[in-house]
């Protein structure tokens, strides 16, 4: 082993650490910029409770920026099995925080005299939310089919 | 004569000296300051094993200096023997009187001997530090949070002992050049 050995050596092992290194900072300061992108929230569950005859939804918002949201609308399509033209809430909440990384139940809750939900019927919601980093108004749309009874 | 040259030069060179440290420890300020959490942690462990690398740093270096310059100018063995006798009273507890009569490969051998304390206690840490960073990394220390900046701090680790490395195998390897030409 002599000095231009030694120089060869240590120049390969220079190469592998600055890749090291260059990898490790690049990696991390990607996963920290991708972090602050606002994701857009998921309708996990939907499902008609029928003790309560309420609409239970449960949003999930996946990234790590805190979401609100803002509106909430809802379109009733009557199913064959039905004889209600139109269903009416009771009371929609609105400003429902939405906070990074969970799940928030939102129970929307039908008005009292009005029928259970029959196989068939679908219900459109169109769920209007807002991020902090725009002052922009975004626009999420689930329909959600009551497939089976309740149990 | 009112104006002697010699001191003036010699104020002039610290002055100068002053403002580049000045000047070092305002851009250090700078980078700390403007560096992420990651970036933060990489330049914590750089200058933590900077510092504890200093005495390897300047132990090696110093061995490839002077074999080189040894060889380059021809210096006289007496005066070689002069140099290494200074640098190792000044650098370590070696006992003046048992360095004389000791070749010039003697005594470049117990600089190196001395130099292995630091040398073990600087790639033990450096080695707890690694298994340490690889249990994070591979998330046996329960949860994932510090495992980014312990790697951080081990990247930064890891480039002065790279630098510690190569300077021990250059020394190593000129003081066997070396040690060949003489017999």
């Amino acid at each position: 082993m002599n000095r231009i050995t030694v120089f060869f050596v240590v120049a390969v092992v220079g190469i592998l650490l600055g890749w090291g290194i260059g990898s490790y900072l690049t990696y991390n300061k990607t996963m920290e910029a991708v972090g602050k992108i606002p994701a857009s929230p998921i309708v996990v569950k939907a499902l008609y409770d029928k003790p309560i005859h309420a609409i239970v939804f449960s949003v999930f918002n996946p990234g790590t920026v805190p979401l609100n949201i803002k509106r909430q609308s809802f379109v009733f399509k009557p199913g064959k099995e039905t004889t209600e033209k139109g269903y009416s809430m009771q009371n929609i909440p609105v400003d429902i925080p939405l906070p990074p990384l969970t799940i928030t139940t939102v129970v929307i809750k039908l008005k009292k005299d009005t029928q259970e939900l029959k196989v068939g019927d679908v219900v459109n919601v169109e769920l209007e939310y807002i991020h902090p980093l725009s002052p922009d108004r975004y626009i999420v749309k689930h329909g959600y089919e009551h497939t089976k009874e309740a149990k | 004569m009112g104006l002697n040259l010699e001191r003036l030069a010699w104020w002039v060179f610290w002055i100068a000296f002053a403002f580049l440290v000045a000047l070092l420890l305002f851009g250090l300020t700078f980078i700390f300051l403007k560096a992420t959490s990651i970036e933060f942690s990489y330049l914590l462990g750089f200058f933590s094993f900077l510092l504890l690398a200093n005495r390897l740093l300047f132990g090696y270096g110093w061995i490839v200096y002077f074999l080189e310059q040894m060889e380059k100018l021809s210096l006289d063995q007496q005066v070689c023997i002069q140099r290494l006798t200074d640098r190792i009273s000044q650098r370590t507890y070696y006992p003046e009187e048992h360095l004389k009569g000791l070749s010039i490969k003697g005594l470049i051998m117990i600089l190196f001997k001395e130099y292995d304390y630091y040398r073990y206690t600087y790639y033990g840490l450096f080695i707890l530090l690694m298994v340490f960073t690889l249990l994070a990394k591979f998330n046996l220390l329960g949860e994932f949070v510090i495992g980014k900046y312990v790697e951080g701090v081990f990247w930064g680790a890891a480039t002065v002992s790279f630098f510690v490395w190569g300077l021990e195998q250059l020394a190593r390897v000129s003081f066997i050049q070396f040690a060949k030409k003489i017999t």
